[in-house]
């Protein structure tokens, strides 16, 4: 499809018909394009279930003005400063995971606690609540349940954020939970718009980053070369520029990005008319003829540019956290159990679609 | 090579300060693109011409 064309109409499951873009420039162009909305109470934007509006699914001026709560906790700088936090969270858990049974689920002893505990600390969310916010957030990305089911899941995570940051309007508290409450307290900030922005970095924040570390795990023991090349490499340039091909060639955000144009748009010579739904296809953008040999895992190439955190002004807000909790979470995993391989057959592992990720990955080692 | 930076445009990302550390840094209370020198030394060109093509806000400008 992409081959042959950038934008390709498809028909949605309730009859109407909206632009599938599937090529890197036309993907970069729509995303970027301000003009093409993302606004999740425009009837017309193809998706199926409508939550409360995070800004990830508003347009400016509203997305920029809650977006600019959290973009200082997420620049490079302050990113990077959170390494030896993360280090030790990488440590704890690769050591109990390691000494606990084998095999065992790399999903629940690995890939999920430590995106899970990182995010914990940059909230100021308590880690002991894991169970419920993960279960709820798993049910929000399972493509199987009905939409009542997933109603009930954000309804229970945004009353149980409500609640955090209600409890401490008063006192002070660490975390971007504690930065809110301030911003609240002085009016500058309104409480519920506040408990769905902190809902959905909890969300975001550890179900995306324990996919990645899973499929990526899962990737590399496809290609044992390839998987060496990032075990026995301790320069960091090196480990940067793999996850940056890892995250190219996995794109877990497979139907993340949907749109809506507000206005006639030329895009990749297709006139896309005012209320025209668009799908973008980040893995297929990221499969294009821009990257040489696309389909081939080379974990030595420039991945630079990929468009597996989107584009445009949603570009993902954690990208660089997840950049670094990968660039630590995997060459120790590769380095610390050496002998590491799949437990169960590769087609016995349940993918789920979406947000790109597997409910368990048996391994041994 | 002149560089020129929209803060207004400008979301945060910080894909200039990963890409070109000696000439982009991002602001304490936002984020936003602090331009560290406005002429690149030759030595950075490539870096500065990276992070133009990173930029998810096209919030970089270079002009000759």
């Amino acid at each position: 499809m992409r081959e042959q064309d950038g934008l390709t109409r498809v028909q949605l499951q309730h009859g109407d018909t909206a632009w599938l873009v599937t090529r890197y420039d036309e993907v970069r162009a729509a995303l970027s394009d301000p003009r093409i909305s993302a606004d999740i109470t425009n009837p017309r934007l193809p998706v199926a279930v409508h939550g409360r509006p995070t800004f990830a699914r508003m347009d400016d001026p509203d997305h920029a003005r809650l977006r600019r709560v959290f973009t200082s906790a997420f620049t490079v700088k302050n990113v990077n400063l959170m390494r030896r936090a993360i280090e030790t969270v990488v440590d704890r858990t690769l050591t109990a995971f390691a000494g606990g049974r084998n095999p065992a689920d790399l999903m629940r002893g690995y890939a999920l606690p430590i995106p899970s505990q990182v995010i914990c600390l940059i909230l100021g969310v308590p880690y002991e609540d894991h169970q419920f916010f993960e279960e709820h957030s798993a049910t929000l990305f399972d493509q199987g349940l009905p939409a009542d089911r997933k109603q009930a899941a954000l309804t229970a995570l945004y009353t149980y954020t409500h609640r955090l940051l209600t409890d401490r309007l008063t006192a002070p508290s660490p975390g971007l939970i504690g930065q809110q409450a301030v911003l609240i307290a002085r009016g500058e900030l309104d409480l519920d718009e506040a408990a769905v922005s902190t809902m959905a970095l909890l969300v975001a924040g550890h179900e995306t980053t324990s996919s990645m570390i899973a499929l990526s795990t899962l990737v590399l023991l496809q290609h044992p070369d390839q998987l060496a090349r990032l075990r026995d490499s301790d320069d960091p340039t090196v480990v940067a520029r793999a996850v940056e091909e890892l995250l190219r060639y996995i794109t877990i955000a497979e139907t993340a990005a949907v749109r809506v144009a507000t206005d006639d748009v030329e895009i990749g010579g297709h006139l896309v008319r005012k209320d025209e739904g668009l799908m973008m296809c980040l893995p297929s953008a990221n499969r294009d003829g821009k990257f040489a040999g696309a389909d081939d895992l080379d974990l030595g190439r420039d991945a630079r540019g990929h468009v597996a955190f989107g584009f445009g002004v949603h570009q993902c807000l954690g990208q660089n956290l997840a950049r670094l909790e990968l660039q630590i979470a995997l060459p120790v995993l590769l380095r610390r159990l050496p002998g590491l391989k799949l437990a169960v057959p590769l087609e016995e592992l349940r993918m789920r679609l979406g947000i790109l990720s597997v409910d368990e990955l048996p391994v041994t080692w | 090579m002149k560089i020129k930076v929209d803060v207004s445009a400008c979301i945060a990302a910080g894909q200039c300060a990963l890409t070109a550390p000696d000439m982009f840094d991002q602001r304490d209370d936002d984020g936003t693109v602090v331009l560290l020198s406005e002429e690149p030394a030759p030595a950075h060109e490539h870096a500065v011409r990276e992070a133009v093509s990173l930029c998810p806000a096209a919030a970089i400008d270079l002009t000759p």
